[in-house]
């Protein structure tokens, strides 16, 4: 309920500042952009039928209040159609996951020299993988999708005061988050609810909380440094917060129905994150270390069979990409990635002890025609894989069309397999306005 | 007088006769430091330290128009520059951030900073490094080649070698108006001493107190009929500071 207030507070405040007659003037350089998105899919794997209706329109504007001062106001609304029209698949998710209006980034930045403090929702960038989120530590995720949207989409601003001084060869960075904000997650009726998970509660009704349940929240706080040295940009980080991922608290109410809860435990990171360019090609590295997070694991209990246990985790993440400049292939870009993730506890529910994986993606974004994208992942540790593929042409100055399609394969206990059911091909319209 | 001393008297009068024509800015040329003539050149095209333009780029092929985009740089003048994508509306909001050699990429699209080769200083019809290049004084050594007479004009053409691979191009044929320094051409060279682009620089106006440099054209040249004009346009001197080249103001 307090950090209820104080949200609505920093956004009163950023409409006030905003409006505020002093403020007229400089408004008029403030932007605004309106990305709106329509999407039709349909499931390719067992069972098929209509995946998704999803219609969402994200509006950010932002612009300078004066010489110091400056705000970031955005919002988002998103509902699926499918949920209404396919009852028979989503059962309870239309109710579960009911169209949303999210007020997202609400901050006001303010500058003096090479100083920079900004307060209110925002989000913070500190990873360098592609596809991955390993080292953007700070705000949650949205993996309703589990993770397969648009990567402005996956990461939720969190209120938090983010001070900054920075040089353009390097920068020190302190922030502080007075609430905790989790991870969202599919449920169990979405295409993307794990199979692993669901296996587990096979013909149970599940009431599933997804309500934000943290122990020991005092707050997240993280230091970050980084530093340009040649050709190399590296940076260090450690964040002490509330963990993101909650994991799930199982209570039997009877022999066919289960609650399941999420619980957050705290955890502190510590990482780097590191790029080299040269004239051809970019290499990407990450490196995280959690200490004391806490994991489901498996427990031989009929009624409960979910457990928790506190381990270490280390994640590694290397790659490399490079853009064609000539010949045939020009104006594509190419990438390859590999990451390990080693957890230090036996038995860890939903994966294996250690994981690794292969990615490649291959795309073009000119800056007219037709944009193609392609990604593929494979799982070392379980041989499941996926692949994304899409291709947008233009239509006029604001809109592009094209298709999308998303494919899991592999056992349904593994990494990319347990989303099998999630592969679909959709039909997407896209439209940018702006001002 | 003696003859001799005469004969001494005459020959300084003829080379003096001879030197009279370059007596004005193209001796200076001639003689001048080839550095200074690029730094000269250079506030032809740019005011220097930190600014703020925009730069209007319409492409053609075959003489047909085929887009136009419009874009907000922000430069210092000394290798830092940001370059923000204004037109088209689906582009809009992309940033491109160079520090010296190193260039990050920022995409509303993935609302993330993105660390991009150096390559892509050379991507796009006009190469982002030609948007945001506003010193080739700082990018390149010069040496004096040679002079030569173009459309009635006295030119003179410095060879200008890149100093690090943070330049956009290996190597710049410039040619300069001998009698007042402003930029007339340029061809952009490849490490392989290939001509990539051709560039005109067409007109000149009222910029911040001096005649600049307001349109350029660029000529692919391999594919001539492919071309691109420049506008530069609503230029402003302002205090820009460090904090703004930095990657974590990019999102801004």
């Amino acid at each position: 309920m307090r950090s209820g207030w104080l949200v609505f507070g920093v956004h009163l405040a950023i409409f006030a500042l905003t409006w505020s007659s002093g403020a007229q003037h400089a408004l008029a350089d403030v932007s605004w952009r309106l990305d709106s998105r329509f999407r039709y899919g349909l499931r390719v794997g067992e069972p098929m039928g209509l995946a998704t209706l999803q219609h969402q329109a994200a509006m950010l504007s932002e612009g300078p209040i004066g010489d110091s001062w400056s705000f970031q106001l955005g919002a988002r609304i998103r509902g699926d159609g499918a949920y209404t029209v396919a009852k028979h698949h989503f059962a309870e998710l239309e109710k579960q996951d009911p169209p949303e209006v999210l007020l997202r980034e609400a901050n006001l930045e303010y500058r003096t020299g090479d100083w920079i403090l900004r307060i209110g929702s925002q989000v913070f960038t500190w990873g360098e993988a592609f596809g991955s989120f390993f080292a953007d530590v700070v705000n949650p995720k949205d993996f309703r999708e589990a993770g397969f949207g648009e990567i402005r989409d996956l990461s939720d601003p969190v209120e938090a005061v983010n001070l900054i001084y920075a040089q353009s060869e390097w920068s020190l960075q302190a922030v502080y988050l007075p609430f905790y904000r989790a991870n969202k997650l599919p449920y169990p009726s979405s295409d993307f609810f794990p199979l692993a998970l669901a296996d587990r509660f096979r013909g149970m009704t599940i009431d599933f909380d997804q309500s934000e349940n943290p122990t020991n929240n005092d707050g997240d706080l993280g230091l970050r440094a980084r530093v340009q040295l040649g050709a190399f940009d590296v940076a260090f980080f450690g964040f002490s917060q509330t963990d993101r991922q909650p994991i799930f608290l199982v209570t039997p109410t009877s022999l066919m129905q289960a609650r399941i809860r999420t619980k957050s435990s705290r955890l502190q990171t510590y990482g780097g994150t590191m790029t080299w360019a040269g004239d051809r090609f970019v290499v990407r590295g990450e490196i995280l270390k959690n200490i004391n997070r806490t994991f489901n694991v498996l427990q031989n209990s009929l009624l409960n069979p979910l457990g928790e246990l506190e381990g270490e985790q280390d994640i590694f993440v290397l790659g490399l990409d490079w853009p064609w400049n000539s010949g045939r292939l020009k104006g594509w870009q190419a990438g390859v990635q590999a990451s390990y993730d080693r957890v230090s506890i036996p038995q860890v529910f939903g994966r294996r002890e250690t994981e690794w994986s292969i990615g490649a993606q291959l795309f073009k974004d000119p800056e007219a025609g037709t944009r193609y994208k392609f990604f593929g992942a494979l799982s070392g540790a379980d041989g499941s894989w996926l692949f994304q593929a899409s291709a947008m042409s233009p239509y006029g100055r604001n809109f592009e069309m094209g298709w999308e399609t998303w494919l899991f394969g592999g056992e349904r206990d593994s990494q990319f397999g347990s989303l099998k059911k999630s592969s679909r091909v959709m039909w997407v319209i896209k439209g940018v306005f702006s001002g | 007088m003696a003859p001799k001393v005469r004969h001494r008297i005459s020959r300084l009068v003829c080379l003096l006769l001879f030197l009279s024509p370059l007596a004005g800015p193209r001796a200076q040329a001639a003689a001048a430091d080839p550095e200074a003539l690029v730094r000269a050149a250079d506030d032809f095209r740019f005011p220097s330290g930190d600014v703020r333009f925009r730069v209007k780029v319409v492409d053609f092929k075959k003489g047909k128009q085929q887009r136009e985009s419009e874009y907000r740089v922000l430069s210092d003048g000394k290798g830092r520059s940001l370059v923000e994508t204004m037109k088209p509306e689906r582009q809009k909001g992309r940033k491109l951030l160079m520090v010296q050699s190193e260039l990050w990429f920022y995409s509303p699209d993935i609302r993330k900073p993105v660390r991009v080769s150096l390559q892509q200083k050379l991507t796009g019809e006009v190469a982002n490094g030609d948007l945001a290049n506003t010193n080739f004084a700082g990018d390149y050594t010069a040496t004096v080649s040679g002079t030569e007479v173009s459309g009635g004009k006295k030119l003179t053409l410095l060879k200008l070698k890149a100093k690090s691979k943070s330049a956009t191009y290996a190597a710049v044929d410039y040619w300069i108006d001998t009698d007042t320094g402003a930029p007339v051409r340029a061809h952009f060279l490849s490490t392989s001493g290939k001509i990539m682009k051709r560039g005109y620089f067409e007109k000149y106006g009222a910029v911040l107190g001096k005649n600049r440099l307001v349109q350029m054209k660029v000529e692919d040249a391999i594919e001539k009929s492919r071309v691109s004009v420049l506008h530069y346009s609503e230029f402003s001197r302002e205090a820009i500071s460090a904090a703004t080249f930095s990657k974590e103001s990019i999102g801004r």
